[in-house]
C-alpha cells in the first residue's frame, strides 16, 4: 500500500520524461498531381531515424501516402529547439501528419 | 474513228489513274498533318511535371507564398494545355474540311476536263441526238426537242426505224418495205423501200442532219444513228 504513490509518480516521471528528451522532427516537402499542390511542413518522427533523413523518409513517406500525398524530400532533421524557426514556413502542415 | 474511240478510252484510263492518285495524295497529306498535329503538341502533363521537376530540385522553395505561386503556374499551364486540346480539335475538324475541299475539286477538275473532251468529240461528230421523241398520232417527231412534222409515211418509216434500231437491228429497203405495207419480202422491192428512206430524209429538211440522223450501210441496210436510250414512241 506504501509502495502506490511511488510507482505512480514514477511512471509519471518516466511519461513525460521521454518525449521530452528524446523529441526529434523532421522538415520534409511534399506533393500532390491532379491539381498540382505542394506543402512545406513540419513532423515527428521516431527516435531511431533522428539524424537520418533517409530513415526519416521511409518513415514520413506511408504517412504522408495515407493521407493522398507523395514525398519529394526530406531536408533536415531536428530537436526541439528547431520548431519555432520552421513554424511560419510550415503553416497548416505545422506537426500536422 | 476507231482513233478517236482509242483517245477517249486513253482518256478514261488516265483520269481514272489520275483520280486514285490525287486521292491517295490528298489522304497521305491529311493523315501527315494529323500525325504531326498529334505529335507536336504538348500534352496536359508536360506544365505540370516541369513544376514539379522545378520544386524537386529547388530544396529552399518551402515558404507558403513559393509554393502557393507554383501551385499557380502549374494550374494555368494545365488551363493551358487545355486550350492546345481544343486548338488541336478545331484544327483537325478544319484540315479534315480543307480535304474534303481538295478532294471535290479534284473530282470537279477531272469530270471537267472529261466534259471538255466529250464535248469536241460532239463538235466533231456535227449533230448528237440527246433525244427523240416519236409522235405517231400527231405525226410529229421531237429531235433534241426540235418539232418537225412529218407525212404519215415518213413517220411511218422513221417509226419502223426506231423500232429495229431499240431491237439492234439493221433494216434493208426490202425489209422495210415488208414491214411498212405488211407484204412478204419477196414481192417487195429495194427500191420502194429506199425511195420511202430519202422521202423521209426529205422532210426532215436538212439533208446532212438526216445523213447523219438515218445512216446508209453498205449492203447492211439502213439504221438510226442514235442512241438506243434516247428514243422514245408515243
Amino acid at each position: 500500500m506504501r509502495l502506490r504513490p511511488f510507482t505512480l509518480a514514477l511512471a509519471a516521471t518516466l511519461a513525460m520524461a521521454l518525449p521530452a528528451s528524446a523529441a526529434c522532427y523532421a522538415d520534409y516537402r511534399a506533393q500532390q498531381s491532379d491539381p498540382v499542390r505542394f506543402h512545406y511542413g513540419v513532423a515527428q518522427i521516431s527516435d531511431g531515424a533522428c539524424g537520418n533523413p533517409g530513415a526519416a523518409a521511409a518513415e514520413l513517406r506511408g504517412r504522408l501516402a495515407n493521407n493522398g500525398w507523395t514525398l519529394v524530400d526530406v531536408l533536415s532533421t531536428f530537436g526541439d529547439d528547431g520548431l519555432a524557426s520552421r513554424q511560419g514556413n510550415a503553416g497548416q502542415y505545422f506537426l500536422r501528419f | 474513228m476507231p482513233g478517236n474511240t482509242s483517245s477517249v478510252s486513253d482518256l478514261t484510263r488516265g483520269s481514272s489513274r489520275a483520280v486514285v492518285l490525287g486521292m491517295a495524295a490528298i489522304v497521305a497529306i491529311l493523315v501527315l498533318a494529323g500525325v504531326l498535329l498529334f505529335l507536336n503538341l504538348p500534352d496536359t502533363n508536360e506544365y505540370n511535371a516541369r513544376v514539379s521537376q522545378l520544386f524537386a530540385e529547388n530544396a529552399n522553395l518551402t515558404s507558403p507564398a513559393e509554393l502557393q505561386l507554383l501551385e499557380i503556374l502549374a494550374q494555368s499551364g494545365t488551363v493551358n494545355a487545355e486550350v492546345l486540346v481544343s486548338y488541336r480539335a478545331v484544327i483537325f475538324v478544319l484540315i479534315l474540311f480543307a480535304s474534303l475541299l481538295l478532294i471535290t475539286a479534284l473530282v470537279l477538275v477531272l469530270a471537267l476536263i472529261a466534259l471538255n473532251r466529250k464535248l469536241a468529240v460532239v463538235q466533231k461528230a456535227g449533230i448528237q441526238v440527246s433525244s427523240l421523241v416519236i409522235s405517231r398520232g400527231e405525226r410529229k417527231v421531237y429531235i433534241n426537242d426540235l418539232e418537225f412534222d412529218l407525212t404519215e409515211a415518213a413517220v411511218e418509216t422513221l417509226a419502223v426505224l426506231a423500232e429495229a434500231r431499240l431491237d439492234g437491228d439493221m433494216m434493208t429497203g426490202v425489209q422495210l418495205e415488208s414491214v411498212i405495207t405488211g407484204r412478204k419480202e419477196v414481192d417487195c422491192d429495194e427500191a420502194a423501200g429506199a425511195t420511202r428512206i430519202k422521202r423521209l430524209r426529205d422532210s426532215l429538211g436538212n439533208q446532212i442532219v438526216s445523213e447523219l440522223l438515218v445512216r446508209n450501210i453498205a449492203r447492211q441496210g439502213y439504221v438510226l444513228a442514235v442512241e438506243k436510250d434516247v428514243i422514245r414512241m408515243i
